[in-house]
């Protein structure tokens, strides 16, 4: 667990240097003031499906897809992105904030693992009701066209790529139309 | 005037990218971060006739150490950057919300239930689905993604906008 205190280590370090921990990148993202968050999301998700699909293609890992099933999944998201713009935070940032002095968000934790309490106590009845819903497989847009072999890592990486650019226009819209 | 970064959003998804593909390879598994609350709450309150730790209990268990790893680096950077600031309510809260430190408690507390209460719904958040799901183009992941902005653009249109400054 040693190993993986490390690299926690090297994620905390690249989340507060690119602010990606504070409030107001998260809170401006959905005020639609400040695109840091949005951007970077997009290149992380870029560059990282480049590297993805082409180190799968010469076995060098393996995918782990999440399940899909999209009552669950979407009405999540909904509740997730509500509760992210109340308390300005990630579950993957609260750490680093309150590692850089935002105690605020030390409450936020203090919260989420109340959460966490109270989804456990819930989990089997969420788990077979509507509100969860069917699950399809875990499937991926590749997967969605068929796609194996040389043509997925091709078309992995095109997707990959298209984010990248995605984020530089983004970029560009934003300097050009959003004022503070 | 928008807080600059050390680094730029450019090298933070670049370095974020080449973090994660580098736990695939040793870690066999993705960065995540949401199973850490749940599987920290079994810790300290166990619930009887639990379904759900057996589950997550070897997830929870590898990004609890991850995200103990995660505010150790904050800690060193903030401090190397001097960016480090002991503070309860963000400035950007009071001076361009004008919003004051009891809404900080009460938000801080509301939001994050919400935050993980969804993200267990839905089995994943912000790292695990929108980063480590989106990178591998998961459907599951970009219909989260998308429903999660969704959700976080009507909030904050309905509760901070005509404050803001």
């Amino acid at each position: 667990m040693l190993k993986v205190f490390f690299l926690g280590m090297i994620f905390g370090a690249i989340m507060q240097l690119g602010f990606l921990d504070r409030l107001s990148k998260v809170v401006g993202a959905f005020l639609l003031k400040d695109l840091t968050i949005p951007k970077a999301l997009l290149i992380a998700m870029g560059v990282g499906a480049i590297l993805i699909y082409t180190g799968e293609h010469f076995g060098l890992l393996q995918f782990h897809i999440k399940p899909f099933y999209p009552v669950g999944v979407a009405l999540g998201g909904l509740v997730f992105g509500t509760g992210m713009v109340i308390v300005g935070y990630c579950p993957g940032s609260m750490p680093e904030a309150v590692g850089e002095g935002r105690m605020d968000a030390f409450l936020g934790i203090v919260s989420g693992v109340i959460g966490g309490i109270i989804f456990t106590v819930l989990y089997p009845v969420y788990h077979n009701s509507f509100l969860h819903g069917p699950t399809f497989g875990a499937p991926t847009l590749t997967d969605l066209f068929g796609l194996e072999g040389i043509s997925k890592m091709i078309v992995g990486t095109a997707i990959g790529g298209t984010f990248v650019v995605l984020a530089f226009v983004i970029d560009w819209l934003e300097k050009k139309y959003i004022k503070d | 005037m928008k807080e600059k970064p050390v680094i730029n959003w450019f090298w933070a998804g670049f370095f974020l990218a080449l973090i994660n593909f580098i736990v695939f390879i040793v870690e066999h598994r993705p960065i995540g971060a949401s199973t850490a609350f749940p599987y920290l709450g079994n810790l300290l309150f166990p619930v009887i006739n639990n379904e759900y730790l057996p589950e997550i209990e070897k997830a929870g268990r590898w990004e609890l150490w991850f995200l103990a790893g995660g505010f150790v680096g904050a800690v060193i950077t903030s401090l190397l950057t001097r960016t480090f600031r002991l503070t309860f309510t963000p400035v950007y809260w009071e001076n361009r919300l004008n919003l004051g430190r009891k809404s900080r408690i009460l938000f801080a507390f509301l939001g994050g239930f919400l935050l993980i209460f969804g993200a267990r719904m839905a089995g994943g958040c912000t790292s695990g689905h929108m980063f480590s799901g989106g990178m591998q183009l998961a459907v599951s992941s970009l219909l989260f993604g998308i429903f999660a902005f969704a959700g976080g653009l009507i909030t904050a249109n309905l509760i901070y906008r005509r404050r803001y400054r």
